[in-house]
């Protein structure tokens, strides 16, 4: 496989050859229609002013993506961005975010991951990548310790993510290389393809994955042996340490089950949506519950760059009717949720089976498992025009066969690789009533019938439905938690009341979903309950900056603003911050039957969160705001 | 006369820290998982007390984000105790 365009070679600036601070310096630009390589490189004070991942995204978008562009079209751009503190020595700082246009949404597309890649990225000479134009046949990117070259990937493509990483190495020769890449979900442009790195790593939501499809961009391989330092380390180190001495205890839930042990707990309260958010019960939840998994099917735990904690399930099984394999890693809550009880599946086997070929395929399992929970509901009602070949609730083996059609578009899959929201566009009015989504984008195992301001979060976002940058109304109305402390260090009472939504918990709201939003430009792990104080000290240690607390939550606020500035110029407005019809529907039985917001109460607390952002009634911000936060 | 109590389960033992030695009016069973304490439910001019005041008062520490589901529904910790109340205390964590 050979070169097929230009080469470049670049010495990342000698401050951080020299591990002074955290930053290369360096912004790498590809356009794969002209096969041009250049690099921007901003000054310290853009890295003061947005740190990095969602922020730089959205700084792209803004400044270079014609508005309305086409998502799928040559003109959108994908960026892959590390944030300041990715590769640094802080614990949980291994990730990196991943934007562009939408094709599922339209709006913003912005989702983090773990793994490896990003920090590797910073290793060879990078603070982001921002790709554009559209290569004629398939390429790949490979990047090492400041060369870039695009590379032949005819043989790469249609291959499985695992399989494409092995030969990328293989070619390249180093078994070190770390690959971003999609599967053939990608390639055939299902609506919430994802992004795929070290095969069990994904940049989920959004459907990235079919962008990076569009531009004919198998992967990116990356692999760098640069040190990224910091430029105070004596004020990063007690960060660090107090890291190493408390994990044990305030992250001992992930060290022991992970994610997969909230399964059952979260079902008992009525956080995760059963049977396309009909029912409030589901049976069988214990086969699927982090406790039987780790005796049944999770054979290890997987971790990410620098991070103690290794909390990723991973499943390793062979049996005569199904394998699965480790490479592809072991399903997360949400993916338990989304391929189970909201498809009515009990069977570990299955759902673990569904997730590998996610995996493998390259595909969101939240956007999958919703939209075949909804394809399932609406075979149920007779609205599909095959029903013969319909997936039917509670079978596993049906649940298997659709990721198969959705990344491969065959049938019925065709339809479904379009995502639940223009299905119902397909099927009509009765089908619009069983939607879950929030700008046709798939929502998360929260159920927003019993977390309230969750729900509001759902319908603000510019990505559209997101747990990650929104508030946890459950975890919020934990005293001790790490929302209580942060939301206490910022003068507000805490904890919040779980139930509904209130002034009190708008103020929350306006803070801690600022600080996810700097978590993500950072880029952080949400797991990690760092304080304001922490990430203050952090980001100050590796910018050498004094940076405030203050600082922190304008990061936050830039990112929130700068995404609504987006929507705005695509034509999003007031109007489009809705849930659909399923969700203020009222379950009968089960720990929140009878719960739930009305859409009057949704509209009332969107006006008081406007005004609290300094937005006007329609929702957008104001230059007053603007101008605040130096937009 | 008879004393009205309400009946606290933790699902899962490593939810919750407690010293028996300070909890002589609390009943403390130990179940598959986890502990059940059956603890008095007390009614004053403010109208009682919280799930949360409750645990404080007997040095019953949560370690974990927890949510409780009282009598099958969910509450948070701030629901005031009524006597005969079942509540379980259910750990809170996701994502990925």
């Amino acid at each position: 496989m050979a070169i097929v365009g230009n080469s470049l070679t670049i010495q990342p600036d000698s401050q951080f050859l020299a591990g002074n601070q955290a930053y290369t310096g360096y912004i790498l630009r590809v356009d794969l229609s002209t096969g041009e390589i250049w690099v921007d490189q901003p000054k310290e004070q853009f890295y003061r002013k947005f740190i990095g991942g969602r922020n730089v995204i959205l700084h792209y978008l803004l400044k270079e993506l014609p508005p309305k562009a086409d998502p799928l079209g040559e003109e959108n751009l994908l960026i892959f961005a590390p944030g300041l503190l990715t590769g640094t020595i802080l614990p949980g700082a291994g990730r990196h975010a991943v934007g562009g246009k939408s094709p599922l949404t339209g709006a913003l597309g912005s989702c983090e991951t773990g793994g490896w890649w990003g920090a590797e990225l910073k290793r060879s000479g990078f603070d982001a990548l921002v790709i554009q134009g559209k290569a004629e046949s398939p390429v790949y990117l490979w990047i090492k310790n400041g060369t870039v070259e695009i590379r032949d990937a005819v043989s790469l493509w249609g291959k499985l993510t695992a399989e494409a990483e092995d030969e990328i190495r293989q070619e390249l020769g180093d078994e070190r290389i770390r690959v971003a890449q999609i599967g053939p979900a990608g390639e055939n442009l299902v609506r919430y393809a994802c992004i795929i790195h070290d095969s069990s790593r994904a940049a989920g939501r959004s459907g990235l994955g079919a962008v990076m499809g569009s531009k004919n961009l198998k992967a990116v391989a990356v692999r760098g042996s640069y040190a990224v330092g910091v430029a105070d380390p004596e004020k990063i180190k007690p960060v660090q340490k107090w890291v190493f001495d408390h994990y044990k205890t305030s992250m001992a839930w992930a060290i022991e089950r992970g994610t997969p042990g909230s399964v059952k707990p979260n079902h008992d309260i009525g956080a995760m949506a059963i049977k396309n958010y009909r029912e409030g019960t589901f049976k069988g939840i214990e086969a699927l519950d982090g406790d039987h998994l780790h005796v049944s099917l999770i054979t290890e735990h997987d971790t990410c760059f620098r991070c103690p904690v290794r909390c990723k399930p991973v499943i390793d099984y062979v049996d005569e009717e199904i394998t699965i394999d480790r490479r592809y890693g072991g399903p997360e809550y949400e993916t338990i949720g989304a391929l189970g009880p909201l498809c009515m599946v009990n069977e570990p086997l299955h759902v673990a089976k569904a997730n590998e070929l996610c995996s493998a395929y390259g595909i969101d399992t939240i956007s999958a498992g919703g939209t075949i929970a909804f394809t399932m509901e609406a075979a149920e009602r007779g609205l599909l025009p095959d029903e013969a070949a319909a997936p039917q609730f509670g079978d596993g083996e049906a649940l298997v066969e659709s990721i198969h059609k959705i990344a491969y578009r065959q049938g019925l899959g065709d339809l479904m690789a379009e995502g639940s929201g223009r299905m119902a566009e397909v099927l009509g009015a009765e089908a619009e009533d069983m939607l879950a989504v929030a700008r046709k984008q798939e929502l998360p195992l929260h159920d927003p019938r019993l977390k309230q301001t969750m729900a509001m979060g759902y319908a603000l976002s510019a990505t559209g439905a997101d747990h990650m940058h929104n508030l946890n109304d459950t975890f919020a109305s934990f005293p001790d938690g790490d929302i209580s402390i942060r939301l206490k260090e910022m003068g507000v009472a805490a904890p919040l009341e779980l139930w509904g939504i209130s002034e009190h918990k708008i103020e929350g709201f306006y803070y801690e979903t600022a600080f996810k939003n700097f978590y993500d430009c950072a880029v952080i792990c949400h797991f990690y309950p760092y304080t304001y104080q922490h990430m203050s000290d952090a980001i100050s240690a590796a910018g050498g900056w004094d940076f405030s607390i203050d600082e922190i939550n304008h990061i936050g606020l830039r990112a929130i603003n700068m995404g609504r500035q987006f929507l705005v110029r695509e034509g999003f407005t007031a109007e489009d911050d809705h849930l659909s019809p399923r969700i203020y529907h009222r379950l009968e039985e089960g720990p929140i039957a009878g719960k739930g917001l009305t859409p009057e109460e949704l509209q009332h607390w969107l006006g008081v969160y406007y005004q609290r952002m300094g937005w006007d009634e329609q929702g957008r911000p104001t230059e007053e705001t603007l101008i605040k936060l130096d937009l | 006369m008879k004393q009205h109590t309400a009946t606290i389960t933790f699902h899962s033992s490593d939810l919750v820290a407690f010293n028996p030695s300070n909890m002589d009016d609390v009943e403390i069973l130990e179940t598959e998982n986890g502990y059940t304490f059956k603890v008095p439910v007390t009614k004053d001019s403010s109208g009682g007390c919280s799930i949360h005041e409750t645990l404080q008062a007997f040095g019953i520490k949560l370690i974990k984000p927890a949510v409780p589901l009282v009598n099958g529904k969910t509450q948070d910790l701030s629901y005031i105790l009524q006597p005969g109340d079942e509540i379980i205390i259910l750990f809170q964590i996701s994502g990925g």
